[in-house]
Protein backbone atom coordinates (compact mmCIF):
# COMPACT_ATOMS: atom_id res chain seq x y z
CA UNK A 1 0.00 0.00 0.00
CA UNK A 2 1.55 3.36 -1.17
CA UNK A 3 1.12 6.16 1.43
CA UNK A 4 1.12 9.69 0.66
CA UNK A 5 1.35 12.29 2.83
CA UNK A 6 1.01 15.94 0.77
CA UNK A 7 2.36 18.27 3.14
CA UNK A 8 3.56 21.66 4.15
CA UNK A 9 3.76 23.63 6.69
CA UNK A 10 2.54 26.72 5.19
CA UNK A 11 -1.21 27.46 4.24
CA UNK A 12 -2.41 27.49 0.92
CA UNK A 13 0.08 26.01 -1.48
CA UNK A 14 -2.65 23.60 -2.89
CA UNK A 15 -1.90 20.16 -0.75
CA UNK A 16 -6.10 19.97 -0.40
CA UNK A 17 -6.05 20.41 -4.61
CA UNK A 18 -2.98 17.85 -5.06
CA UNK A 19 -4.89 15.47 -2.62
CA UNK A 20 -7.95 15.38 -4.53
CA UNK A 21 -6.28 15.40 -7.93
CA UNK A 22 -4.32 12.88 -7.31
CA UNK A 23 -6.89 10.70 -5.53
CA UNK A 24 -9.28 11.14 -8.60
CA UNK A 25 -7.20 10.29 -11.20
CA UNK A 26 -6.01 7.27 -9.21
CA UNK A 27 -9.51 5.96 -8.75
CA UNK A 28 -10.39 6.67 -12.35
CA UNK A 29 -7.54 4.60 -12.85
CA UNK A 30 -9.16 1.75 -11.14
CA UNK A 31 -7.19 2.00 -8.27
CA UNK A 32 -8.54 1.84 -5.01
CA UNK A 33 -7.57 4.73 -3.43
CA UNK A 34 -8.64 6.19 0.57
CA UNK A 35 -8.46 9.46 0.94
CA UNK A 36 -7.72 10.89 4.71
CA UNK A 37 -8.31 14.44 5.34
CA UNK A 38 -5.91 15.22 8.29
CA UNK A 39 -6.88 18.93 8.64
CA UNK A 40 -9.29 20.46 11.44
CA UNK A 41 -10.62 22.75 8.59
CA UNK A 42 -11.64 19.83 6.52
CA UNK A 43 -11.09 21.17 3.20
CA UNK A 44 -11.04 17.81 1.50
CA UNK A 45 -14.00 16.48 3.32
CA UNK A 46 -15.78 19.73 2.21
CA UNK A 47 -14.18 19.19 -1.47
CA UNK A 48 -16.10 16.20 -1.53
CA UNK A 49 -19.66 16.88 0.14
CA UNK A 50 -18.40 14.73 3.04
CA UNK A 51 -18.79 16.03 6.42
CA UNK A 52 -17.71 13.81 9.64
CA UNK A 53 -19.87 13.05 12.19
CA UNK A 54 -19.62 15.41 15.64
CA UNK A 55 -16.83 13.26 17.41
CA UNK A 56 -16.13 10.94 14.69
CA UNK A 57 -14.00 11.07 11.25
CA UNK A 58 -10.34 11.02 11.81
CA UNK A 59 -10.56 12.74 14.81
CA UNK A 60 -12.22 9.32 16.48
CA UNK A 61 -9.12 7.72 15.83
CA UNK A 62 -7.50 9.55 18.43
CA UNK A 63 -10.16 9.71 20.96
CA UNK A 64 -11.54 6.03 20.84
CA UNK A 65 -8.26 4.12 19.54
CA UNK A 66 -7.17 3.32 16.15
CA UNK A 67 -9.84 0.41 15.01
CA UNK A 68 -12.75 2.77 14.89
CA UNK A 69 -11.03 3.45 11.32
CA UNK A 70 -13.08 1.17 9.74
CA UNK A 71 -16.31 2.73 11.38
CA UNK A 72 -15.11 6.40 9.94
CA UNK A 73 -14.14 5.52 6.42
CA UNK A 74 -17.07 6.84 4.26
CA UNK A 75 -17.42 7.19 -0.04
CA UNK A 76 -17.70 9.83 -1.92
CA UNK A 77 -19.52 9.47 -4.85
CA UNK A 78 -16.35 8.59 -6.98
CA UNK A 79 -16.38 4.69 -7.71
CA UNK A 80 -13.22 3.15 -5.70
CA UNK A 81 -12.27 6.68 -3.61
CA UNK A 82 -13.29 6.60 -0.05
CA UNK A 83 -12.67 9.34 2.43
CA UNK A 84 -11.98 9.24 5.83
CA UNK A 85 -13.22 12.80 6.40
CA UNK A 86 -12.13 14.98 9.10
CA UNK A 87 -13.79 17.30 11.99
CA UNK A 88 -13.14 20.21 14.13
CA UNK A 89 -12.69 18.14 17.13
CA UNK A 90 -9.16 17.19 15.39
CA UNK A 91 -8.23 20.76 16.21
CA UNK A 92 -8.63 19.82 19.82
CA UNK A 93 -6.14 16.90 19.89
CA UNK A 94 -2.73 18.04 20.72
CA UNK A 95 -4.31 19.56 23.46
CA UNK A 96 -6.12 16.49 24.65
CA UNK A 97 -3.30 13.81 23.66
CA UNK A 98 -0.66 15.87 22.46
CA UNK A 99 1.68 14.63 25.63
CA UNK A 100 0.51 11.06 25.45
CA UNK A 101 3.62 8.66 24.23
CA UNK A 102 2.88 6.90 21.01
CA UNK A 103 0.67 9.20 19.81
CA UNK A 104 2.06 10.44 16.91
CA UNK A 105 1.51 6.79 15.55
CA UNK A 106 -2.36 6.51 15.42
CA UNK A 107 -2.84 7.06 11.73
CA UNK A 108 0.39 4.90 11.11
CA UNK A 109 -1.38 1.71 13.46
CA UNK A 110 -5.01 2.49 12.17
CA UNK A 111 -3.65 2.02 8.18
CA UNK A 112 -1.95 -1.64 8.65
CA UNK A 113 -5.77 -2.64 8.95
CA UNK A 114 -6.72 -1.18 5.46
CA UNK A 115 -3.21 -2.74 3.46
CA UNK A 116 -5.41 -5.50 2.38
CA UNK A 117 -8.27 -2.68 1.22
CA UNK A 118 -6.40 -0.18 -0.69
CA UNK A 119 -3.48 0.66 -3.14
CA UNK A 120 -3.18 3.76 -2.15
CA UNK A 121 -3.98 5.95 0.89
CA UNK A 122 -3.38 9.93 0.17
CA UNK A 123 -3.17 11.62 3.40
CA UNK A 124 -4.25 16.06 3.16
CA UNK A 125 -2.14 17.30 6.06
CA UNK A 126 -2.70 20.36 7.82
CA UNK A 127 -0.63 23.62 7.37
CA UNK A 128 0.62 23.28 11.02
CA UNK A 129 2.95 21.50 13.03
CA UNK A 130 1.49 19.39 15.23
CA UNK A 131 0.14 15.64 16.46
CA UNK A 132 -2.24 15.61 12.74
CA UNK A 133 1.01 16.39 10.92
CA UNK A 134 3.30 14.22 12.92
CA UNK A 135 0.97 11.15 12.25
CA UNK A 136 0.59 11.97 8.15
CA UNK A 137 4.49 12.30 8.13
CA UNK A 138 4.84 9.13 10.72
CA UNK A 139 2.33 7.03 8.66
CA UNK A 140 3.94 7.87 5.27
CA UNK A 141 5.61 5.78 2.20
CA UNK A 142 6.52 9.20 0.64
CA UNK A 143 6.36 12.63 1.62
CA UNK A 144 4.91 14.66 -0.88
CA UNK A 145 5.74 18.92 -0.58
CA UNK A 146 3.47 21.24 -2.31
CA UNK A 147 5.68 24.05 -2.48
CA UNK A 148 4.09 27.66 -4.33
CA UNK A 149 6.49 28.96 -6.94
CA UNK A 150 6.91 32.45 -4.48
CA UNK A 151 9.99 33.28 -2.71
CA UNK A 152 7.97 33.38 1.26
CA UNK A 153 7.02 29.94 0.20
CA UNK A 154 10.55 29.14 -0.52
CA UNK A 155 11.68 29.84 3.39
CA UNK A 156 8.10 27.70 4.28
CA UNK A 157 9.60 25.19 2.36
CA UNK A 158 12.98 25.15 4.54
CA UNK A 159 11.22 24.87 7.24
CA UNK A 160 8.89 21.82 6.69
CA UNK A 161 12.61 20.29 5.13
CA UNK A 162 13.88 20.81 8.69
CA UNK A 163 10.52 19.05 10.22
CA UNK A 164 11.09 16.48 8.43
CA UNK A 165 14.54 15.75 9.05
CA UNK A 166 14.06 16.26 12.54
CA UNK A 167 11.11 13.55 12.04
CA UNK A 168 13.53 11.11 10.74
CA UNK A 169 15.88 11.20 13.37
CA UNK A 170 12.58 10.63 15.77
CA UNK A 171 11.07 7.90 13.17
CA UNK A 172 13.92 6.25 12.95
CA UNK A 173 13.49 6.01 9.18
CA UNK A 174 14.17 7.91 6.21
CA UNK A 175 10.96 9.59 5.31
CA UNK A 176 11.65 9.71 0.68
CA UNK A 177 9.95 12.74 -0.41
CA UNK A 178 9.19 15.10 -3.42
CA UNK A 179 8.90 18.64 -3.51
CA UNK A 180 6.19 20.05 -5.81
CA UNK A 181 6.20 23.43 -7.06
CA UNK A 182 2.54 24.44 -7.75
CA UNK A 183 0.73 27.47 -8.45
CA UNK A 184 3.63 28.11 -11.14
CA UNK A 185 2.99 31.46 -13.66
CA UNK A 186 5.20 30.99 -16.73
CA UNK A 187 5.03 34.73 -17.34
CA UNK A 188 5.91 36.05 -13.87
CA UNK A 189 9.40 36.82 -12.82
CA UNK A 190 9.06 35.64 -9.40
CA UNK A 191 7.72 32.10 -10.54
CA UNK A 192 10.69 31.57 -13.22
CA UNK A 193 13.41 32.68 -10.52
CA UNK A 194 11.94 30.98 -7.76
CA UNK A 195 11.33 27.46 -9.73
CA UNK A 196 15.09 28.29 -10.91
CA UNK A 197 16.07 28.66 -6.65
CA UNK A 198 13.97 24.93 -6.48
CA UNK A 199 15.90 23.16 -8.90
CA UNK A 200 19.29 24.49 -7.77
CA UNK A 201 18.85 24.00 -3.82
CA UNK A 202 16.64 20.72 -4.29
CA UNK A 203 17.16 19.46 -7.96
CA UNK A 204 17.52 15.75 -6.62
CA UNK A 205 13.89 15.91 -4.79
CA UNK A 206 11.99 18.26 -7.16
CA UNK A 207 9.09 16.99 -9.22
CA UNK A 208 9.98 17.39 -13.15
CA UNK A 209 6.14 18.02 -12.97
CA UNK A 210 5.19 22.02 -12.34
CA UNK A 211 1.35 22.54 -11.49
CA UNK A 212 0.50 25.94 -13.32
CA UNK A 213 -1.52 28.64 -11.72
CA UNK A 214 -5.11 27.44 -13.47
CA UNK A 215 -7.91 29.40 -11.84
CA UNK A 216 -9.68 26.09 -13.16
CA UNK A 217 -8.57 24.30 -10.16
CA UNK A 218 -10.41 26.76 -7.97
CA UNK A 219 -13.54 26.05 -10.22
CA UNK A 220 -13.44 22.07 -10.00
CA UNK A 221 -12.97 22.25 -6.10
CA UNK A 222 -16.42 24.40 -6.04
CA UNK A 223 -17.63 21.43 -8.22
CA UNK A 224 -16.34 18.84 -5.80
CA UNK A 225 -14.83 17.35 -8.67
CA UNK A 226 -11.35 16.15 -9.05
CA UNK A 227 -8.95 18.44 -11.31
CA UNK A 228 -8.14 15.68 -13.74
CA UNK A 229 -11.93 15.24 -14.32
CA UNK A 230 -12.74 18.47 -14.53
CA UNK A 231 -13.16 19.48 -18.31
CA UNK A 232 -11.90 23.48 -17.93
CA UNK A 233 -8.86 22.23 -16.06
CA UNK A 234 -6.68 20.73 -18.70
CA UNK A 235 -3.32 22.60 -18.01
CA UNK A 236 -4.09 21.68 -14.53
CA UNK A 237 -5.51 18.36 -14.87
CA UNK A 238 -2.71 17.68 -17.22
CA UNK A 239 0.08 19.10 -14.77
CA UNK A 240 -1.10 16.33 -12.03
CA UNK A 241 -1.65 13.39 -14.72
CA UNK A 242 2.51 14.03 -15.21
CA UNK A 243 2.74 13.94 -11.72
CA UNK A 244 1.23 10.89 -11.17
CA UNK A 245 3.49 9.23 -14.06
CA UNK A 246 6.48 10.58 -11.91
CA UNK A 247 5.07 9.27 -8.94
CA UNK A 248 4.60 5.62 -10.12
CA UNK A 249 8.28 5.25 -11.70
CA UNK A 250 10.00 6.72 -9.11
CA UNK A 251 11.70 3.85 -6.77
CA UNK A 252 10.41 4.08 -3.33
CA UNK A 253 7.41 3.63 -4.41
CA UNK A 254 7.27 1.72 -7.50
CA UNK A 255 5.01 -1.47 -7.44
CA UNK A 256 8.43 -3.66 -6.87
CA UNK A 257 9.12 -2.15 -3.37
CA UNK A 258 5.62 -2.39 -2.69
CA UNK A 259 5.68 -6.08 -2.60
CA UNK A 260 8.86 -6.29 -1.28
CA UNK B 1 13.10 31.80 29.78
CA UNK B 2 14.62 28.07 30.17
CA UNK B 3 12.70 26.50 27.03
CA UNK B 4 14.36 29.53 25.09
CA UNK B 5 17.73 28.53 26.07
CA UNK B 6 17.41 25.14 25.11
CA UNK B 7 16.71 25.78 21.53
CA UNK B 8 13.31 25.20 18.68
CA UNK B 9 15.90 22.05 17.65
CA UNK B 10 15.73 20.82 21.00
CA UNK B 11 12.45 21.63 21.77
CA UNK B 12 10.66 19.64 18.72
CA UNK B 13 12.84 16.70 18.58
CA UNK B 14 12.00 16.09 22.22
CA UNK B 15 8.75 17.08 21.07
CA UNK B 16 8.73 14.18 17.87
CA UNK B 17 10.23 11.90 20.54
CA UNK B 18 7.97 11.71 23.00
CA UNK B 19 4.89 11.45 20.07
CA UNK B 20 6.92 8.34 18.12
CA UNK B 21 8.04 6.81 21.50
CA UNK B 22 6.02 3.37 21.91
CA UNK B 23 2.38 3.61 22.24
CA UNK B 24 0.67 3.75 25.50
CA UNK B 25 -2.78 2.59 26.53
CA UNK B 26 -5.26 4.41 24.23
CA UNK B 27 -9.43 4.39 23.08
CA UNK B 28 -11.81 1.65 25.90
CA UNK B 29 -8.09 1.08 27.69
CA UNK B 30 -7.67 5.14 27.69
CA UNK B 31 -6.97 5.70 31.71
CA UNK B 32 -10.05 7.71 32.60
CA UNK B 33 -8.57 10.85 34.04
CA UNK B 34 -10.16 13.63 32.41
CA UNK B 35 -8.01 15.04 30.00
CA UNK B 36 -9.92 18.15 28.77
CA UNK B 37 -11.41 20.88 31.21
CA UNK B 38 -13.86 22.44 28.70
CA UNK B 39 -16.81 21.03 27.54
CA UNK B 40 -16.66 22.24 24.29
CA UNK B 41 -14.01 19.73 23.32
CA UNK B 42 -16.21 16.94 24.82
CA UNK B 43 -17.28 14.52 22.43
CA UNK B 44 -20.83 14.20 21.41
CA UNK B 45 -22.43 10.53 20.56
CA UNK B 46 -21.77 9.37 17.18
CA UNK B 47 -24.92 9.47 15.15
CA UNK B 48 -26.40 6.09 14.00
CA UNK B 49 -24.89 4.33 11.15
CA UNK B 50 -26.46 2.56 8.55
CA UNK B 51 -25.89 -1.15 7.84
CA UNK B 52 -27.26 -3.80 5.59
CA UNK B 53 -28.29 -7.31 6.80
CA UNK B 54 -26.77 -10.10 4.74
CA UNK B 55 -28.74 -13.58 5.72
CA UNK B 56 -27.41 -16.50 6.00
CA UNK B 57 -28.87 -19.59 6.91
CA UNK B 58 -30.19 -19.07 10.42
CA UNK B 59 -27.25 -15.90 10.39
CA UNK B 60 -27.75 -12.71 10.34
CA UNK B 61 -24.69 -10.44 9.36
CA UNK B 62 -24.91 -6.93 9.22
CA UNK B 63 -22.19 -4.66 7.02
CA UNK B 64 -21.98 -0.69 7.11
CA UNK B 65 -24.03 0.82 3.80
CA UNK B 66 -20.43 2.46 2.98
CA UNK B 67 -19.29 -0.64 2.05
CA UNK B 68 -21.53 -1.77 -0.49
CA UNK B 69 -21.39 -0.99 -4.10
CA UNK B 70 -24.48 -3.19 -4.99
CA UNK B 71 -26.63 -5.89 -4.37
CA UNK B 72 -27.85 -8.00 -6.88
CA UNK B 73 -28.49 -11.51 -8.18
CA UNK B 74 -26.16 -14.02 -8.74
CA UNK B 75 -24.97 -14.99 -12.51
CA UNK B 76 -23.67 -17.75 -13.49
CA UNK B 77 -19.69 -17.78 -12.06
CA UNK B 78 -16.09 -18.95 -13.77
CA UNK B 79 -15.37 -21.88 -11.21
CA UNK B 80 -12.63 -21.48 -8.69
CA UNK B 81 -9.78 -23.24 -9.27
CA UNK B 82 -9.78 -26.00 -7.13
CA UNK B 83 -6.71 -25.45 -5.05
CA UNK B 84 -8.97 -21.97 -3.99
CA UNK B 85 -10.18 -21.87 -0.16
CA UNK B 86 -13.46 -23.06 0.74
CA UNK B 87 -15.34 -20.27 0.78
CA UNK B 88 -14.39 -19.70 -2.85
CA UNK B 89 -17.58 -20.32 -5.34
CA UNK B 90 -16.12 -18.40 -8.12
CA UNK B 91 -15.61 -15.17 -10.27
CA UNK B 92 -17.25 -12.93 -12.04
CA UNK B 93 -16.17 -10.65 -14.38
CA UNK B 94 -17.88 -6.41 -13.82
CA UNK B 95 -17.41 -3.76 -15.79
CA UNK B 96 -13.46 -2.85 -14.49
CA UNK B 97 -12.73 -5.24 -12.86
CA UNK B 98 -13.08 -9.05 -11.76
CA UNK B 99 -14.68 -9.67 -8.64
CA UNK B 100 -14.49 -13.31 -6.33
CA UNK B 101 -17.58 -14.61 -4.74
CA UNK B 102 -16.90 -15.28 -1.66
CA UNK B 103 -19.86 -17.60 0.51
CA UNK B 104 -20.47 -16.32 3.46
CA UNK B 105 -21.75 -19.61 5.20
CA UNK B 106 -18.50 -21.38 4.46
CA UNK B 107 -16.29 -18.39 5.86
CA UNK B 108 -18.44 -18.09 8.82
CA UNK B 109 -19.35 -21.23 9.39
CA UNK B 110 -22.93 -20.86 9.50
CA UNK B 111 -24.83 -23.31 8.14
CA UNK B 112 -26.77 -22.11 4.78
CA UNK B 113 -30.34 -22.80 5.46
CA UNK B 114 -32.63 -24.31 3.31
CA UNK B 115 -32.88 -21.61 0.54
CA UNK B 116 -30.88 -20.61 -1.61
CA UNK B 117 -27.73 -17.95 -1.06
CA UNK B 118 -28.50 -16.55 -5.04
CA UNK B 119 -28.06 -12.74 -3.47
CA UNK B 120 -24.78 -11.15 -4.26
CA UNK B 121 -23.46 -8.15 -2.18
CA UNK B 122 -20.85 -6.59 -3.90
CA UNK B 123 -18.35 -4.54 -1.69
CA UNK B 124 -17.30 -0.94 -2.99
CA UNK B 125 -13.18 -1.25 -2.66
CA UNK B 126 -11.41 -4.21 -3.76
CA UNK B 127 -12.39 -7.32 -5.61
CA UNK B 128 -15.39 -9.14 -3.49
CA UNK B 129 -19.10 -9.97 -3.50
CA UNK B 130 -20.23 -11.98 -0.82
CA UNK B 131 -22.92 -14.51 -1.48
CA UNK B 132 -26.24 -14.43 0.56
CA UNK B 133 -29.63 -15.35 0.54
CA UNK B 134 -30.96 -12.30 1.21
CA UNK B 135 -29.68 -8.34 1.52
CA UNK B 136 -32.75 -6.74 1.02
CA UNK B 137 -32.78 -5.15 5.28
CA UNK B 138 -31.37 -1.82 6.20
CA UNK B 139 -30.89 -1.43 10.01
CA UNK B 140 -29.84 1.45 11.93
CA UNK B 141 -27.36 0.76 14.19
CA UNK B 142 -25.53 3.29 17.28
CA UNK B 143 -22.27 2.60 18.34
CA UNK B 144 -23.26 2.08 21.88
CA UNK B 145 -25.42 -0.82 20.77
CA UNK B 146 -22.54 -2.75 19.39
CA UNK B 147 -20.51 -5.35 21.49
CA UNK B 148 -17.20 -4.80 19.59
CA UNK B 149 -14.79 -6.97 19.88
CA UNK B 150 -11.31 -6.22 19.90
CA UNK B 151 -9.06 -6.80 16.51
CA UNK B 152 -7.54 -9.67 15.65
CA UNK B 153 -8.48 -13.47 16.70
CA UNK B 154 -9.52 -16.18 14.88
CA UNK B 155 -12.23 -14.28 13.54
CA UNK B 156 -10.87 -11.06 12.04
CA UNK B 157 -13.83 -10.77 10.07
CA UNK B 158 -16.18 -10.27 13.11
CA UNK B 159 -15.92 -6.51 14.22
CA UNK B 160 -18.90 -7.41 16.73
CA UNK B 161 -22.66 -7.91 17.62
CA UNK B 162 -25.74 -6.43 18.14
CA UNK B 163 -27.80 -8.66 19.94
CA UNK B 164 -30.52 -6.23 20.12
CA UNK B 165 -30.86 -6.22 16.59
CA UNK B 166 -29.91 -10.28 16.54
CA UNK B 167 -26.87 -9.78 13.97
CA UNK B 168 -23.29 -9.95 13.84
CA UNK B 169 -21.47 -6.90 12.62
CA UNK B 170 -18.99 -7.73 9.46
CA UNK B 171 -15.44 -6.05 9.90
CA UNK B 172 -14.80 -5.25 6.34
CA UNK B 173 -11.35 -4.76 6.28
CA UNK B 174 -11.07 -7.39 8.70
CA UNK B 175 -12.39 -9.37 5.90
CA UNK B 176 -11.21 -8.14 2.74
CA UNK B 177 -7.80 -8.74 4.39
CA UNK B 178 -7.93 -12.33 5.23
CA UNK B 179 -9.58 -13.34 2.03
CA UNK B 180 -6.76 -11.26 0.26
CA UNK B 181 -4.32 -13.28 2.36
CA UNK B 182 -5.73 -16.79 1.67
CA UNK B 183 -5.63 -16.31 -2.27
CA UNK B 184 -2.22 -14.77 -2.27
CA UNK B 185 -1.47 -18.13 -0.29
CA UNK B 186 -2.76 -19.95 -2.73
CA UNK B 187 -1.34 -17.91 -5.65
CA UNK B 188 1.74 -18.73 -3.98
CA UNK B 189 1.48 -22.50 -3.67
CA UNK B 190 -0.22 -22.95 -7.22
CA UNK B 191 2.90 -20.57 -8.80
CA UNK B 192 -0.20 -18.59 -9.70
CA UNK B 193 -0.65 -14.66 -10.00
CA UNK B 194 -1.99 -12.89 -7.29
CA UNK B 195 -4.98 -11.80 -7.58
CA UNK B 196 -5.33 -8.88 -9.17
N1 LIG C 1 -2.58 25.28 -9.32
C1 LIG C 1 -3.52 26.11 -8.86
N2 LIG C 1 -3.96 27.13 -9.62
C2 LIG C 1 -4.91 27.98 -9.17
N3 LIG C 1 -5.49 27.88 -7.98
C3 LIG C 1 -5.10 26.89 -7.17
C4 LIG C 1 -4.10 25.95 -7.56
N4 LIG C 1 -3.91 25.08 -6.55
C5 LIG C 1 -4.75 25.45 -5.56
N5 LIG C 1 -5.46 26.55 -5.93
C6 LIG C 1 -6.44 27.28 -5.13
O1 LIG C 1 -5.74 27.89 -4.07
C7 LIG C 1 -6.46 27.79 -2.85
C8 LIG C 1 -5.63 27.01 -1.83
O2 LIG C 1 -5.42 25.70 -2.33
P1 LIG C 1 -5.51 24.43 -1.39
O3 LIG C 1 -6.68 24.51 -0.51
O4 LIG C 1 -5.34 23.24 -2.23
O5 LIG C 1 -4.20 24.67 -0.53
P2 LIG C 1 -3.79 24.02 0.86
O6 LIG C 1 -2.31 23.97 0.90
O7 LIG C 1 -4.51 22.77 1.07
O8 LIG C 1 -4.34 25.11 1.88
P3 LIG C 1 -4.43 24.95 3.48
O9 LIG C 1 -3.02 25.04 3.96
O10 LIG C 1 -5.28 26.11 3.89
O11 LIG C 1 -5.04 23.63 3.77
C9 LIG C 1 -7.76 27.10 -3.21
O12 LIG C 1 -8.73 28.09 -3.44
C10 LIG C 1 -7.46 26.36 -4.50
O13 LIG C 1 -8.60 26.21 -5.31
MG1 LIG D 1 -5.77 22.16 2.67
Amino acid sequence: MHIWAIANQKGGVGKTTTAAALGGLLAAEGRATLLVDMDAHASLSSYFGIDAPPGGGSYALFADGAQRLRDEIQRTRFERMHLLPASPALATIDRQFGARPGMGKVLAEALAEVAGLYEYVLIDGPPTLGVPMVNALAACTLALLPTQTEFLALRGLERMLQTLAMLERSRGAPIPRLILPTLFDARTHASVACLRTLRERHGPVLARATIPADTQLREASHAGIPAGAWPGARRGGDAYRALLGELRESGPISAKAHRA
Amino acid sequence: MNDDAIGDDALLTRYFDALLAPACARGSDMPTAPVVPDAEAERAPVTARRYRCCQVGSLRLALPMAAVAAVRPCPVLTPAPPTAPPWHLGTLVESTRRLHVVSLAALTGATPGPGRTDVLVVLDAGHWALACSDAEAVIELRHDEVRWRARGGTRPWLAGTALAHGCALLDILGLTGLLASELEAMADKTGMGAPA
